[in-house]
């Protein structure tokens, strides 16, 4: 950091050179400043190092005024947080124990060699005054000399001895005038050399020269073949390599030469073995090249190493800071067995789930279960279900227990995933179109996408492995009954229990530390500390993933098509199952009152005489999840116009999705095809008798017409009708012809009974008018006598039948 | 996992003749594209729009979205996996203004760039197609006066990775930023590397999350609201809590919940309320002032990044 501060500098402080022709060069300590002799001593901080001695130059007295004038043009400044000490010099005599003392010692060696340093020049500066006066060249020559002369044991020369003191004055002023300033550098003592260059074999001499061979006495180890067996032993001694595998590599790949044998296949033709590493000089320069890359290394995978052999002061989430900005998507398959919905005694093998699950707090707001592998429908399946108010699918599944509330909607920022199901363009392409990009994680690096595999953990645990034909997520054992055997659960349940499970995970209590945030906001006002909770929590307080998509457009976006089509009655949407036949979904139709809907509508009532059924067809949008409203894209300016569902099954939408409809028909197909038969056969018997009835009343009419003289006019026939009708009415009672009982019957009636025949003789002419009825044979005529006698015995229906059976044989003798 | 498709003469120039590499702005079609096939071992890919526009974006590591991010808070265009074409080629931003086209200098081709620095340039495997360098970050910085100086290159690279501890015989890192830096001194453009460890962590965090509020088409009926709002308040914004600006939207302006979020982030994204974005943003406290400073700062620093 630069500083523009112009003031006179005080003892202590620290002036940086910052240009060329400063005239302090090097970084100095202020020691002394005198402004109106215009004088400043200063010493230079950094020791100097010559012929391998390091050593500290002495205070220099400048003129202030020149000084201050550079610090006024900027070509030196004031270092305003002066110089770091060195670690020694700041170290208490502790501090210096813990870090140098050796085996048997008490005192460290530098503490005690700091200690005697301090006591040779102590009297020279512990008094303030006295070491002020040794900033004069003149008089801290004679102090010196004076010193010197009372501590000379005659061990050194006398200049040696003042030599001395001078060295530890310098370091001591130039280090910050403290007791420690005079610390030896003994922490540098001992330092690792430098690196000898090889000009010639090293090591003991191989059999060959031994016996005498010259010129195959190993390798020279270059820089190069240095760093190179330090790239090998990193990159090709690893799991599952042996060191002598990752040797001959190396000499494959860096010590040899590409050949091309008789049949044009390339050969690696190795160089001499003087010229290649051998096996201890691989493994020497190997591990020193490589620092880090211990044994136990060796025994990880390359991802797991990736993972585990670094430290990182972080976690993956912890740069989400709202809901919805990360959020993180996997798939897997379930730990159960399934049957059949429609034959539990069908096997069906086992399901898929996909999990969306929010980065913030591990809330889970979506999820697909079903048969379909993933892929990019069952994907946006699942971002629709975390999209869906889910009341009308708790309905479905029987969970109203639930409160839909606490299944929180959420759009995506961008979600975390691995580099399988999401990773194609079709997913891309329709997240991108509800805002929510995607952070593909490194591949087999799925600890990044920790969220959403934690929870796969959970949800096996409270679904999976607690229902029947759960296979544990392992492997089947020689003895165990096999998962299959079990399994007894349909896809449905399953959906169900999941559905249970995510809402429980969502709503339980996090046994985590409230932070004071949460402690005033939640806690302390009796909110439980629930991951719908926090959400809910978060949400309010504006930390949310937010855009000009709502979660409404996002939904209608991610709708799945449907085939339907425009009926006078409504939408009806068609079977996908029908193949090119066209069968509506006939229990339930879609309707709105909005005038496109309303005019195609029309169209289909009024045109449907002009053309083809299928122009009424048209895609439609619709929800799984939500089956009580469906969507149509006006294609002309994109309106998305919704409509809903009418039927006159009230609980249809909330019992069956459209599946559920469809097998529902299926099933009842059977039920419609025998009634339709039974109708078909009560029709024909209908016409059969009205034929009957009109041949018998055509020949007798013709009977009367022959009678006559002369054929009566169209024009009398006609005439008299008024009179006619009088006396037909005179005839009647009531206006009606009144019923009178078969006299064949009624006697069948009598005998059975015992009681007399009670009509009279009119009625009985009423049905003399009738035509006499031609006798059937007597065998069958008997048969007929028997049946209606015993059918009189039954109910009338049976007897009506029986009456028919009679009529229509003799209406077939008759023919 | 898909392999790599085959790469022969014809199909460099039908990716050339759809608009690989060129255009601008939401026309951009990035060189490298996040396909089945080009999974990392290492890094995070993403693939998400960077405001001001909303084509899909193609980032290679999490470190050149979040870069890519940040430069777009301040302003800039970015090109991410912009190409440097082998052969002589034209100045990035020529025909963005025609009439600096002239003056603007041309590229004698990556392949003419390393013969010269004594660098390897590369085929596609198997073929003797010369590769197709790329640079993660174009980016063009409309507040810049001086039109042929508004750009500048970006390489994202890890600062401190354990890789650098070691010699690596086969690592060409330090050739290709070197070539690439020639590239940008032969355009006369700037050039850095960058990454997200330079800058402090949770700006990124913050700025994530307000990117999805960062465009207000001025027709859409939240800006009359957003309009409203701030002809009545905006001398007070910074001195309340920011949870107010949500809860006044909300009572007094009958927004919807995603409403007043939206229009909150929006103005914390273009600074409409001054609030410091690189440190967390506490709802509770009025906006810490600085990101107005924070960001002419930024600026400042990517125009002075030529070399």
């Amino acid at each position: 950091m630069t500083s523009t501060l112009k003031r006179v500098p005080v003892p202590g402080e620290v002036i940086e050179p910052i240009h060329k022709k400063a005239l302090l060069q090097s970084l100095s300590r202020v020691l002394y400043v005198n402004e109106k002799a215009d004088r400043i001593v200063v010493i230079t901080i950094a020791p100097r190092r010559s012929k391998g001695r390091l050593y500290f130059v002495g205070p220099m007295v400048k003129s202030l005024s020149l000084v201050m004038t550079d610090i006024d043009k900027q070509r030196s400044h004031i270092k305003l947080k002066g110089v770091t000490p060195r670690p020694d010099v700041a170290s208490t005599d502790v501090d210096l124990d813990k870090k140098y003392l050796r085996h048997g010692q008490t005192i460290s060696n530098i503490r005690s060699e700091r200690a005697e340093r301090y006591e040779l020049i102590k009297p020279l500066v512990e008094d303030y005054e006295n070491r002020n006066l040794l900033f004069d060249p003149q008089i801290r020559q004679e102090r010196i000399s004076v010193r010197a002369n009372a501590v000379h044991d005659g061990r050194c020369s006398l200049n040696r001895t003042k030599k001395k003191i001078t060295e530890i004055l310098n370091q001591y002023f130039s280090e910050g005038s403290t007791p420690g300033a005079v610390t030896p550098f003994s922490g540098a003592k001992g330092g690792r050399g430098k690196e000898r260059a090889q000009v010639k074999k090293i090591g003991r001499h191989n059999t060959p020269t031994k016996n005498g061979k010259t010129g195959v006495g190993g390798c020279v180890m270059t820089e190069a073949n240095k760093d190179i067996c330090g790239f090998c032993w990193r990159n090709y001694y690893i799991r599952g390599k042996t060191i002598a595998k990752a040797l001959r590599r190396m000499w494959r790949e860096f010590y040899s030469n590409v050949e091309l044998d008789e049949r044009g296949r390339v050969q690696h033709k190795l160089l001499p073995v003087s010229q290649r590493p051998t096996r201890s000089q691989f493994e020497d320069w190997g591990k020193k090249r490589s620092p880090g890359h211990e044994s136990w290394k060796k025994q990880l995978t390359k991802f797991n190493l990736n993972r585990l052999g670094r430290i990182l002061f972080g976690t993956s989430d912890q740069d989400i800071v709202a809901v919805g900005q990360r959020g993180a998507v996997d798939s897997t398959s379930v730990d159960i067995e399934f049957v059949s919905t429609a034959n539990r005694l069908e096997r069906i093998g086992s399901a898929h789930r996909i999990l969306i699950v929010d980065g913030l707090y591990g809330y889970i707001s979506g999820f697909y279960l079903g048969l379909e592998a993933p892929s990019a429908m069952t994907v946006k399946l699942a971002f629709l279900h975390s999209l869906t108010d889910k009341t009308e699918w708790l309905k479905w599944l029987g969970l109203s227990d639930q409160d839909p509330l606490n299944w929180i909607a959420i759009r995506y920022g961008s979600v975390l995933a691995d580099n399988t199901d999401l990773r194609c363009d079709a997913v891309i392409n329709d997240l991108h179109s509800i805002g929510t990009g995607i952070k593909f994680v490194g591949v087999a690096r799925s600890d990044l996408n920790s969220a959403v595999e934690s929870s796969h953990h959970i949800l096996h645990r409270m679904v999976d492995h607690n229902l029947w034909g759960t296979t544990h997520g392992q492997r089947h054992e020689r003895g165990e009954e096999h998962a299959d055997i079990l399994a007894r659960h349909t896809v449905v349940e399953a959906i169900r229990e999941t559905a249970r499970a995510v809402y429980a995970n969502n709503t339980m209590e996090l046994d985590i530390r409230p932070t004071l945030e949460l402690r005033r906001d939640l806690v302390e006002n009796g909110i439980k500390l629930t991951r719908a909770n926090l959400t809910r929590w978060a949400i309010s307080r504006g930390k949310r993933s937010t855009s000009l998509i709502g979660e409404d457009e996002a939904r209608t976006k991610l709708l799945l098509p449907i085939r339907g089509t425009f009926t006078p009655h409504g939408i009806k949407l068609l079977r996908s199952d029908a193949g090119r036949k066209r069968e509506f979904v006939e229990p339930i139709r879609y309707i709105s009152r909005h005038p496109l809907i309303i005019e195609r509508v029309m169209k289909s009532k009024v045109e449907r005489q002009r053309v083809q059924a299928v122009s009424f067809d048209d895609d439609f949008l619709h929800d799984p999840y939500k089956p009580t409203e469906i969507f149509f894209r006006n294609k002309f300016d994109g309106e998305l116009i919704r409509l809903e569902l009418a039927t006159k099954d009230n609980d249809l939408p909330f019992e069956c999705c459209l599946a559920d409809i469809v097998d529902l028909m299926n099933r009842d197909a059977l039920y419609l095809y025998d009634a339709g038969t039974s109708r078909s056969e009560t029709l024909s018997e209908l016409e059969a008798a009205q034929e009957l009835t009109k041949k018998e009343a055509s020949e007798a009419y013709q009977e009367v017409f022959n009678q006559q003289e002369k054929p009566p006019s169209k024009a009398s026939l006609r005439s008299g009708k008024k009179e006619n009708r009088e006396h037909e009415k005179d005839r009647y009672q009531y206006g009606m012809p009144v019923q009178t009982p078969n006299v064949e019957t009624v006697e069948a009636h009598s005998e059975t009974t015992g009681r007399p025949n009670t009509y009279s003789s009119a009625e009985k002419t009423e049905f003399r008018d009738v035509p006499p009825e031609p006798q059937p044979s007597s065998k069958s005529g008997a048969a007929d006598e028997s049946e209606i006698k015993e059918a009189s015995k039954g109910d009338s229906s049976v007897l009506l039948a029986a009456i028919l059976k009679r009529r229509e044989r003799a209406n077939q003798h008759v023919h | 996992m898909a392999r790599a498709p085959k790469v022969t003469w014809r199909r460099v120039e039908e990716s050339i003749a759809s608009g690989m590499g060129t255009g601008f702005g939401e026309a951009y079609r990035p060189t490298l594209e996040i396909k089945r096939w080009n999974p990392s071992p290492m890094s995070v890919q993403v693939v998400k729009p960077v405001p001001p526009f909303n084509r899909l974006c193609h980032f290679f590591s999490h470190s050149e979205w979040y870069l890519a991010l940040l430069f777009s808070w301040l302003g800039a265009h970015i090109r991410e996996q912009y190409p440097l074409w082998p052969w002589p080629h034209r100045h990035p931003e020529y025909s963005r203004f025609p009439e600096i086209d002239a003056t603007l200098p041309r590229s004698e081709g990556m392949e003419a760039i390393c013969r010269e620095a004594g660098i390897p340039h590369g085929v596609f495997v198997g073929t003797n197609i010369p590769y197709i360098w790329s640079i993660d970050l174009c980016i063009f910085m409309p507040w810049v006066e001086c039109r042929s100086q508004a750009t500048c290159f970006v390489s994202v690279k890890p600062l401190e990775s354990e890789r650098y501890l070691y010699v690596d015989p086969l690592d060409r890192g330090p050739e290709k930023l070197e070539a690439e830096r020639r590239f940008a001194k032969q355009l006369e453009l700037p050039y850095f590397i960058g990454d997200r460890s330079l800058y402090p962590g949770p700006i990124f965090a913050e700025l994530e999350v307000l990117s999805e509020a960062a465009l207000l088409p001025t027709q859409h009926p939240w800006a009359i609201t957003l309009n409203r709002f701030l002809n009545d308040y905006q001398g007070s914004l910074e001195a309340n809590p920011l949870s107010e600006i949500h809860d006044r939207l909300i009572k007094d302006y009958k927004a919807s919940a995603e409403q007043a979020t939206f229009l909150q982030h929006h103005m914390l994204w273009n600074q409409i309320v001054d609030c410091d974005v690189s440190s967390p943003i506490r709802e509770s406290l009025p906006p810490r002032k600085g990101g107005k400073a924070l960001r002419q700062a930024l600026r400042k620093s990517l125009e002075g990044g030529r070399k």
